[in-house]
């Protein structure tokens, strides 16, 4: 009995850590706006280079 | 951009294109990325990265056409590919139809994480005697001319949305002469104020 009931706990804590990982939820942006930048190589050879930062806003955001 | 139920999001472009995230999907199962231009995505890999000196779980998004997508659990966006066309400098650029090599990375979010966006007054912080090519103009042949700027002077005493210098320009061309390339003439010379209006900035 003792046995089963260590059995269970560890699987209910296995679906636990199953479900934390699966439940993750990735958002592309979590705000309206973010700062994006690009290498821009300022010499043939690309071994200078300069960041050219872009400004990225979301218009709006509508929920399904 | 339009969120859907199970981590489904649609990005709609002002040209009417669509392109579709999954942040749930199992790993390796795919779904249209875009179908006007006919790419799959999958979840290829979840794993931790470090990025702007903090560690993130990641899922890596591989496209069919090769390029992939980063997203970290907590500040979205790491590692994207200029889908559609960038407007910058007075110039189109367009990744795919042009075959240009990019990829934009996170630099920062407001009040998070990273570094902010220069504001107006950064940008337009000329010094006395800085220089710079500001105008640059090509004929699609063998002919360009440049204009070279000199900071003069900086005003004051201007409205608090606008920044002001006094310049000198220098225009010079660059093409054919009678037998070779080289530059033409010495450059005509000029003198102008330039200001610059918050309005204009972004």
């Amino acid at each position: 009995m003792k046995h089963n009931l260590i059995a269970y706990l560890s699987l209910f804590l296995s679906f636990l850590s199953f479900k934390q990982v699966y439940s993750q939820n990735y958002q592309p942006f979590l705000a309206d706006e973010i700062y994006l930048y690009e290498t821009w190589y300022t010499n043939y050879d690309r071994t200078d280079s300069i960041k050219g930062v872009y400004s990225l806003r979301i218009d709006s955001i509508r929920v399904l | 951009m339009l969120k859907a139920q199970g981590g489904v999001y649609y990005f709609l472009s002002s040209d009417g294109d669509t392109f579709q995230i999954q942040t749930q999907a199992p790993l390796q199962s795919s779904w249209d990325f875009n179908t006007s231009r006919g790419i799959s995505a999958s979840i290829r890999s979840r794993f931790e990265k470090t990025f702007l000196g903090i560690t993130d779980s990641v899922i890596n998004i591989g496209l069919s056409n090769g390029d992939s997508i980063l997203i970290s659990k907590n500040y979205g966006i790491l590692h994207v590919h200029p889908f559609l066309p960038i407007y910058n400098a007075g110039t189109h650029i367009d990744y795919i139809n042009d075959r240009i090599e990019g990829r934009l990375n996170l630099w920062g979010i407001d009040e998070l994480i990273g570094e902010n966006f220069p504001s107006f007054e950064e940008v337009f912080d000329h010094e006395i005697g800085d220089k710079f090519i500001k105008d640059y103009t090509f004929d699609g042949r063998h002919n360009f001319s440049y204009s070279f700027f000199r900071v003069l002077h900086k005003y004051t005493g201007l409205s608090p949305d606008s920044i002001g210098y006094q310049m000198e320009v220098e225009r010079l061309r660059y093409g054919q002469t009678q037998n070779a390339y080289g530059y033409t003439g010495h450059g005509e010379y000029d003198t102008l104020d330039q200001y610059y209006l918050r309005s204009d900035w972004y």
